[in-house]
């Protein structure tokens, strides 16, 4: 039986942005993850610590490119459900390390003062899962995140403006694999790691 | 008394003792055929986790119509069947049956018996012995047990 867990992840990432053109722009952002997990585990994730760099720009006005490095900090608890997988108690930690989050936002219906920005992005990432303090691995995800992106921005200016964007995640961070659940039985767990992932973010530029 | 005796320390040279964790909880190892000498559950929801890396976490013995288990000083299996004094492999007798513990088939965990419970050996293509299994005792719950380990005829 798959049974499908919503985990309600609520971050406070730190934005510092650096845009050629603008010199300094700085973006403020809140973000929320949904966790499809087909496991019956409930898991609640905190990450902090995100950076977002603009680190290049382009001659096309109505294209944003958009870089951005993120270190990610989420610890995963896993908590009681029913008896059928009634996993313990205990703490995950996992480190991610987002190597590359790339992507063009195209401005479309750019008046000068509003736009809406749309474009997908690719970000490949390695990370380590620790759920023992002395227990790290490399190999345990590896994961690749697609991201729709949809945004809406002002532009008061061409130096001053804000856009916010949504952005949905769907991330692979493993595949399927057969695990034993409580009663001894095999099943296979292909829900436990991956992520549907939404964030809002909001930029600033002046 | 015929007697066959099978003492089997598990990793000897050239066998496989990686310790591959879960991904879900590297604290057990992941659930395998390979014969990677390992095995792994929940105490009470703790990890029980045994690596064969010096040949005398898991070992096995049959005498005439019973093989043990010995999975490090907690775990012990004890399997009686007529079938097993006849098989050429005693082992192979286990493989592909699921057992429910009873007076035929025990298990016991720091000499507790078993009150419920099960063991389910898969096939496996070579002289591997992996399962599953889950059981309680009288103060303990053994859950989401995994084991995979490599026997040696004598």
């Amino acid at each position: 039986m798959r049974v499908l867990i919503f985990t309600f992840l609520c971050s406070f990432p730190f934005f510092c942005s650096l845009s050629q053109n603008n010199a300094i722009a700085i973006s403020g952002g809140i973000g929320n993850t949904l966790n499809f997990e087909t496991i019956s585990a409930t898991k609640t994730t905190a990450s902090t610590g995100m950076f977002y760099s603009r680190l290049f720009n382009t001659t096309n006005p109505n294209l944003i490119p958009i870089t951005k490095f993120r270190v990610n900090i989420s610890s995963i608890k896993q908590e009681l459900s029913n008896n059928e997988f009634n996993e313990p108690d205990g703490f995950t930690t996992r480190l991610a390390f987002t190597d590359v989050l790339g992507g063009m936002r195209l401005k479309l219906g750019n008046t000068g003062y509003t736009h809406l920005l749309v474009g997908p992005s690719l970000t490949m990432s390695a990370a380590e899962q620790n759920s023992d303090i002395n227990y790290l691995r490399a190999d345990v995800i590896q994961q690749v995140s697609l991201k729709a992106n949809l945004g809406f921005g002002i532009d008061v200016s061409d130096s001053v403006g804000f856009s916010i964007e949504e952005t949905i995640n769907v991330t692979n961070l493993q595949k399927p694999y057969l695990s034993v659940d409580r009663t001894g039985n095999l099943f296979e767990r292909d829900g436990g790691l991956q992520f549907l992932t939404s964030e809002l973010n909001l930029y600033f530029k002046f | 008394m015929k007697l066959l005796l099978y003492f089997l320390p598990f990793l000897l040279l050239g066998t496989c003792t990686e310790y591959v964790a879960e991904p879900y909880d590297p604290r057990l190892p992941i659930y395998s055929t390979e014969g990677r000498n390992v095995m792994g559950a929940y105490v009470n929801g703790s990890p029980l986790v045994q690596i064969d890396d010096l040949g005398d976490n898991l070992s096995s013995q049959v005498i005439e119509d019973t093989v043990y288990f010995n999975f490090g000083f907690q775990l012990r299996f004890k399997f009686v069947d007529e079938a097993i004094a006849n098989a050429t492999n005693p082992f192979s007798v286990l493989e592909g049956n699921e057992y429910q513990f009873n007076e035929q088939y025990q298990v016991s965990l720091d000499g507790e018996p078993a009150i419920e419970g099960k063991i389910q050996f898969v096939d496996t293509p070579a002289n591997y012995l992996s399962g599953t299994f889950y059981f309680t005792t009288e103060n303990s719950e053994v859950t989401n047990g995994r084991f995979d380990y490599t026997y040696f005829e004598n």
